[in-house]
């Protein structure tokens, strides 16, 4: 799958596609919303950031499992890169989230339980990004990652639902019901850009990794020696 | 415009997609450079003015880095319509440092495209000069660069054509 350029190439032009005519639908199209006027289109890439950001997350949660069950360099490979494009995700939906909060809520931040968790969020994926860097070992450094990331998603559910659990600045989740026709076409599309970009960055950021992984580290005959001679006693 | 709507929306708006454009084609860059055997330390390091920089990454960073610098002004004018004095004084200073940065890493680019059209890179003033910038532009983006090593270094296809297990 990593090395069949193809298919991700396709997968990432039509991200690109569809973002690009989800932004201008939203942009030029789509009609201003009655109270926010023109800020709201801001939604049209603030929400697929976040959803895409939990959903990546997500996937790396599940790389997490898979990497801990098989020990596969792919499966790691795969969870640093869904932890990294769900940190850019997560970084820009705050970056995005704190233009709108200026003209909307009148600030740049608050310690809303959204932001504030979402905060945490972007501060645990970092420190996991970070972390492997630390670790020169590269199975110890699967390992431990992997364990951090399914530790660090426990946040994740929180970040999705705690709108609706506390008394939260922000708004809950909207939904086609609740969201005039005319900004639904560009939402939908801006989040299927944002998700075949997202399959993208992984797997270039995956094919990147394995091949650090494969050039880093040669065992020492040393310990290569001490190996065998256990396995053979 | 009708009562109790949030006025002066689209600096905000511009400066948020900006932000995103930048941050999506910033990153995607990053990965596309270390996969073709850019060192990590090379890129951190984007103001080095030794070398070649051939033409796909010179117009790709040239791109980059005017959005980057749109979406910077775009903040700048979203500070302009409203906010204490302080905080557009703050703003008006980070916005001017980073300006100033993106601009010296755009000046370092041009001065390794000269390199790989064996001009010196001194030559990057011409780039001020009005009418001639625009010569010097379309020369930079469009011809190729001197075919194989020239005094400021090695070809930079021919490394890129020569170490192609990097690219797997």
């Amino acid at each position: 799958m990593l090395t069949n350029t193809r298919w991700y190439t396709i997968v990432g032009i039509l991200g690109l596609l569809a973002l690009v005519a989800g932004c201008w639908i939203g942009l030029f199209v789509a009609p201003a919303e009655r109270h926010m006027g023109e800020v709201q289109r801001i939604m049209y890439v603030h929400v697929p950031s976040a959803k895409n950001a939990v959903l990546v997350l997500t996937v790396a949660f599940l790389f997490a499992i898979g990497s801990l069950a098989t020990g596969s360099p792919k499966w790691d490979a795969l969870m640093t890169g869904a932890t990294e494009t769900g940190v850019v995700l997560t970084g820009m939906l705050l970056a995005q989230g704190m233009i709108w909060g200026k003209p909307t809520w009148g600030v740049w931040w608050d310690w809303d339980v959204r932001l504030t968790t979402s905060l945490i969020m972007l501060l645990l994926f970092a420190g996991i990004l970070a972390l492997r860097a630390f670790i020169q070992d590269p199975e110890r450094r699967a390992t431990w990652s992997a364990v951090a990331v399914i530790v660090a998603y426990v946040d994740v559910p929180l970040v999705y639902f705690c709108v609706r659990w506390f008394r939260s600045l922000h708004q809950i989740q909207s939904s086609p019901e609740t969201v005039s026709a005319t900004m639904v076409l560009p939402l939908r599309l801006t989040l299927t850009g944002f998700l075949l970009i997202s399959v993208w960055l992984i797997v270039q950021r995956a094919r990147l990794e394995l091949g650090r992984r494969q050039s880093e580290w040669v065992e020492p005959p040393e310990r290569l020696r001490m190996r065998t001679e256990e396995a053979r006693a | 415009m009708p009562e109790g709507v949030i006025a002066g929306g689209w600096p905000y708006v511009v400066a948020a997609y900006l932000i995103t454009a930048l941050v999506l084609a910033a990153y995607s860059g990053l990965l596309k450079l270390a996969l073709r055997g850019v060192p990590a330390g090379e890129i951190g390091a984007l103001l080095v003015i030794r070398g070649r920089l051939n033409r796909a990454p010179f117009v790709s960073a040239m791109l980059s880095l005017t959005v980057m610098l749109a979406a910077w002004n775009a903040l700048l004018l979203s500070q302009g319509s409203g906010g204490s004095t302080g905080l557009i004084f703050v703003t008006t200073l980070l916005v001017g440092a980073g300006s100033l940065t993106l601009l010296a890493v755009m000046a370092t680019t041009i001065v390794r495209r000269l390199h790989d059209l064996d001009r010196p890179g001194t030559h990057w003033w011409l780039a001020l000069v009005p009418i001639y910038n625009l010569y010097l532009g379309i020369l930079l983006t469009f011809k190729k660069g001197t075919t194989g090593a020239n005094r400021y270094g090695p070809d930079p296809l021919l490394q890129s054509r020569e170490e192609p297990n990097r690219e797997q």
